[in-house]
């Protein structure tokens, strides 16, 4: 019976979609411990460098003649967004959510009559905002994929955004992103990258530091401004590269997490058809067998 | 052991390198070379390319080769951010030289060919970098 046999057809393609589905999880988990490790290695640099320019700040008065960076441009009037992504898909909600965040932000801002423009960092994100916004996306970087991100990777993409902050082409920037937050979550967050918001690092750090930034009477070596002039775009780099890393982890983790549900999706399925498969076959001897009998009875 | 060491840690934005107790450290700063040691002043200075040497409290001492970056010295705690860092002794004279002519290919290509938007002064920069490091061992 042909009906059958389509049982059977269905049964082993589940099984093989549960196969990927259950590699592709156990690859995410591996390459999630690697993705982690390199997060939390970043995040001393990324911190010292928070607290340093924290501390450097407090002490500064904020001017005209303050670095742009710090400063802002004195205009609020075109933004440049930066969502970043991953290359790849199936990993959940990973990239819709960004995506949306990334598009919401740039709607109310247009509604406010600002300017709005994209960088897109993965592949996944210029994809779901290409249909809407494909002329404002100026400008394209591969996300930290496959190969490990290193430092001079998030350089480049930061080079190219302080590039075009030098030529005006931004007043003030945001980063659209997901932050790793654990395994089963990541919030997809905006943070102000430019110009370079000291309240956040008030907020982030404990009271401690708080306490502390005051007291200290720098000596600076050579100005306090040549060095604000320095640390700041460095700065640019070190908090995208350590958002870089946390998003390569996110990815991993919610396709982890994702491949996870999927293979135990197929499970049920599979236990399902193999049920329907099984009372079928069961039908059919039987209505044979009765077939037989009743023949049989007939003589 | 002497009484007077203070906390020293070279972070680069890949690791932390260092984390230990140290007597005396002695970095590259922008304005010259100079030394910090117990109880120093709250400093921050930036750093240009050069030699960091670290004397911890067994009198041992490190030199580590740096690109770049930031110290901070505050409440006897040292805290050096560096680009690129390397203890002297790692430098690896054939991986480099192999670097190096990767970046020169690379250069070369993006002299030929307009097209390529790759960033140039990136890549001269590691080059220069490079060229230190092969000078401190040769």
């Amino acid at each position: 019976m042909a009906n059958l046999k389509d049982f059977r057809d269905r049964i082993s393609s589940v099984k093989s979609t549960r196969k990927i589905t259950s590699a592709m999880k156990m690859v995410a988990a591996s390459k999630l411990k690697r993705a982690q490790s390199d997060a939390e290695a970043s995040q001393p640099y990324a911190k010292t460098m928070a607290d340093m320019l924290g501390g450097l700040i407090s002490n500064t008065q904020i001017n005209e003649s303050s670095p742009k960076l710090l400063a802002g441009t004195g205009a609020n009037n075109k933004h440049l967004l930066i969502v970043v992504t991953s290359d790849r898909g199936l990993c959940g909600g990973f990239n819709g959510y960004v995506a949306r965040k990334a598009r919401d932000k740039a709607r109310s801002l247009i509604k406010e009559g600002k300017q709005v423009q994209f960088i897109c960092v993965g592949r996944k994100g210029r994809d779901v905002l290409n249909s809407e916004f494909s002329k404002e996306i100026i400008a394209f970087f591969e996300g930290p994929g496959k190969k490990g991100l290193s430092f001079a990777d998030a350089q480049t993409i930061s080079d190219d955004i302080l590039e075009r902050f030098k030529k005006e082409e931004f007043d003030v920037c945001h980063l659209v992103y997901n932050i790793f937050q654990s395994v089963m979550v990541q919030i997809p967050s905006t943070k102000q990258l430019i110009p370079f918001e000291a309240a956040k690092v008030a907020d982030n750090d404990n009271t401690d530091k708080i306490s502390k930034a005051p007291k200290a009477i720098y000596e600076f070596e050579p100005s306090e401004d040549e060095i604000l002039e320095t640390i700041l775009p460095l700065n640019v780099s070190v908090q995208l590269y350590s958002i870089l890393l946390d998003s390569a982890a996110g990815e991993q983790a919610a396709r982890m997490t994702a491949m996870d549900n999927a293979t135990r999706n197929s499970d049920d399925m599979i236990k399902q058809l193999e049920l329907t498969y099984n009372r079928a076959r069961q039908a059919y001897i039987t209505s044979e067998l009765i077939e037989i009998i009743s023949g049989a009875e007939a003589l | 052991m002497s009484e007077n060491t203070f906390h020293f840690s070279l972070v680069s934005p890949e690791k932390i390198l260092l984390s230990e107790q140290v007597t005396m450290v002695t970095v590259p700063g922008t304005d010259g070379e100079f030394g910090v040691l117990f109880n120093h002043a709250p400093i921050l200075s930036s750093l240009k390319d050069g030699v960091v040497t670290i004397v911890n409290d067994n009198n041992e001492t490190k030199r580590i080769f740096v690109a770049g970056g930031f110290t901070d010295m505050n409440e006897n705690t040292c805290t050096l951010l560096a680009q690129d860092a390397i203890n002297i002794s790692d430098i690896n004279k054939v991986k480099l030289e192999n670097e190096q002519e990767i970046i020169l290919e690379k250069l070369n290509m993006i002299e030929n060919n307009e097209d390529i938007k790759q960033n140039k002064h990136q890549l001269n920069r590691q080059l220069d970098i490079i060229k230190q490091k092969l000078a401190l061992i040769a």
